[in-house]
């Protein structure tokens, strides 16, 4: 039985996190592997076969945020309810603006209207006094802290409720982050990710962030 | 045109109400069914402390033991040999069933015991069947709790069916989930013959039940070739089907594997029936279980702090919700 989207063979809903995708990648492939018990009597090998292609096909696209915005694009998913294009549109536009103004200017020129401009502007503007001594600070750590994570945050003027709704990493995970919990966080991949994902929403610079909190990580696990 | 429609869509409506969930309409209280294809995979156990533990939370309980062949639902529950059992009911002695409700050691919890029935229960006639479903929504209690017989006869599933809530217990092991599939099959195609309506698709529906397990027309694909014989019909059969409500209950997990088992069931149901099925809970695999079954002692009671305990106390907030 073929499933009509993406979504429907991973069985998530199409404002999934990235967290929720892998998830479910990962339950998904594991029901219909070949040592799945919970198969038995039911399908055959080549039937499973399918499905599990279909399965990698789906995770191939939503995994990485630019084939799924691609994607939900084509297929008409990109609805309010939950945002997931409205963040996609704000976290490219501070990676623009961090990085490359022409390509925000490509971007924004594509399709976005001005309303959803305006409403994702709002959803995702920082309001801050900007302190240059701190600035220097987070440019000149090398190795970032899960403390100093939070002071960045703070010195930025977000909750951690407030990111938790910008970057669609859950309270509990930041709650990991910043306390430097990484034996409760999944795999290492992924915390990159939650790094990378905190420090757009915070407009740092997100490749110098993620890899000093991962050094961090590694320093950490090395001593233990 | 228009007419005929609605008054097929009237006598549909009917068929389902006269067919369909009995329990339902008027009942205050909520009747679960505890099933499951295979034998020894702990219903009793489940339902028994089930029971218990709504009863402790001060819920009206009734435990209706309808096990055909090996009744033995007093024993989980720690009480003797009942002296009133369905035989009374069956035998006319009375017509209502709160009458063999007998005490147990439980404040709120009693206990209606099949254990002496075997020929009047494995030989059920359907007007006999169809009296004690209304006699057990009679029952005054909160929750009343139906322990199942294994197997897939007709008794055990329309009891299943026209319960307000399905419980299937399922073990992580290969001949419990054949059999878990064999019952969903079975409760599939039961619930389909008791729509009337479905009279022209029959032979579609028959080949697909006789089909085995693997074949090529698994019940979701059924209902996809339906649809593209017959629109009306199909989409009809798609909302009786999305109608069947199913939970299970892992037993004896032993790890992690196991509990993702339980994910994989759910999934695997889906997609093979089209049905949502609720993978309720699991039970950790205790070896005091089994000490205390010996010992004719529930479970819940004689070890108040094992995990066994808080594994029961989740499925029981999810049932009551």
């Amino acid at each position: 039985m073929e499933a009509n989207n993406y979504y429907e063979t991973l069985e998530i809903n199409p404002g999934a996190s990235q967290e929720e995708i892998y998830k479910a990648y990962q339950r998904s492939k594991n029901a219909y592997s070949e040592e799945s018990l919970a198969l038995y009597s039911l399908m055959s090998k080549q039937e499973c076969n399918q499905i599990l292609e279909s399965i990698e096909e789906a995770y191939s696209i939503l995994s990485e945020p630019a084939k799924r915005r691609e994607y939900d694009k084509v297929r008409g998913f990109s609805n309010e309810e939950t945002n997931f294009e409205e963040r996609a549109k704000a976290v490219r536009k501070t990676k623009a603006e961090d990085h490359d103004q022409h390509k925000f200017e490509r971007y924004s020129n594509k399709s976005i209207s001005q309303a959803n401009k305006l409403t994702a502007l709002s959803k995702f503007s920082l309001d801050y006094e900007t302190d240059m001594e701190m600035e220097s600070r987070i440019e000149n750590t090398e190795i970032i802290t899960g403390e100093f994570l939070r002071e960045i945050r703070e010195y930025k003027g977000v909750s951690q409720a407030r990111l938790a709704e910008m970057s669609r990493i859950s309270p509990t995970n930041l709650n990991r982050i910043e306390n430097d919990r990484f034996d409760e966080l999944p795999a290492p991949a992924y915390v990159r990710g939650f790094a990378f994902q905190i420090a757009r929403c915070l407009k740092l610079n997100a490749d110098h962030i993620a890899r000093g909190y991962m050094l961090h990580m590694k320093n950490v696990n090395q001593m233990q | 045109m228009d007419q005929i429609e609605t008054t097929q869509h009237n006598s549909f409506q009917e068929t389902l109400y006269n067919n369909g969930s009995l329990l339902t309409p008027k009942a205050k209280q909520k009747v679960i069914a505890i099933g499951g294809g295979k034998g020894g995979v702990g219903k009793s156990l489940v339902s028994a402390n089930l029971s218990i533990c709504l009863s402790l939370m001060g819920h009206k309980v009734v435990s209706v033991d309808l096990d055909l062949g090996g009744a033995n639902l007093h024993t989980c529950l720690g009480a003797p040999i009942p002296e009133h059992t369905l035989s009374d009911f069956f035998l006319h002695k009375t017509e209502n069933l709160s009458d063999l409700a007998v005490d147990t050691n439980f404040k709120n919890l009693k206990l209606i015991s099949g254990a002496q029935d075997h020929i009047h229960m494995a030989n059920l006639k359907s007007l006999n069947k169809n009296k004690l479903i209304k006699a057990v929504q009679d029952i005054d209690a909160d929750y009343i709790l139906l322990d199942l017989g294994a197997g897939t006869t007709f008794n055990t599933l329309d009891f299943f069916i026209r319960a307000d809530e399905g419980i299937l217990v399922v073990l992580p092991e290969p001949t419990s989930i054949e059999n878990t599939y064999r019952f969903i099959k079975s409760i599939f195609f039961r619930r389909l013959n008791m729509v009337q309506d479905f009279l022209e698709i029959k032979p579609l529906i028959n080949k697909a039940m006789n089909s085995k397990m693997d074949e090529s027309l698994s019940p979701k694909a059924l209902v996809q070739k339906v649809i593209e014989l017959n629109p009306e019909m199909g989409m009809r059969l798609k909302t009786e089907i999305e109608k069947i409500k199913l939970k299970f209950i892992l037993n004896q997990v032993r790890s992690q594997r196991d509990i993702e088992i339980g994910y994989s069931v759910q999934r695997i149901t889906k997609r093979y029936f089209g049905i949502d099925i609720e993978f309720t809970g699991y039970l950790e695999y205790d070896s005091s279980v089994w000490q205390s079954v010996k010992s004719c002692k529930p479970v819940l009671m004689e070890f108040p702090n094992s995990r066994l305990v808080s594994n029961f106390e989740n499925i029981v907030n999810k049932i009551i919700h």
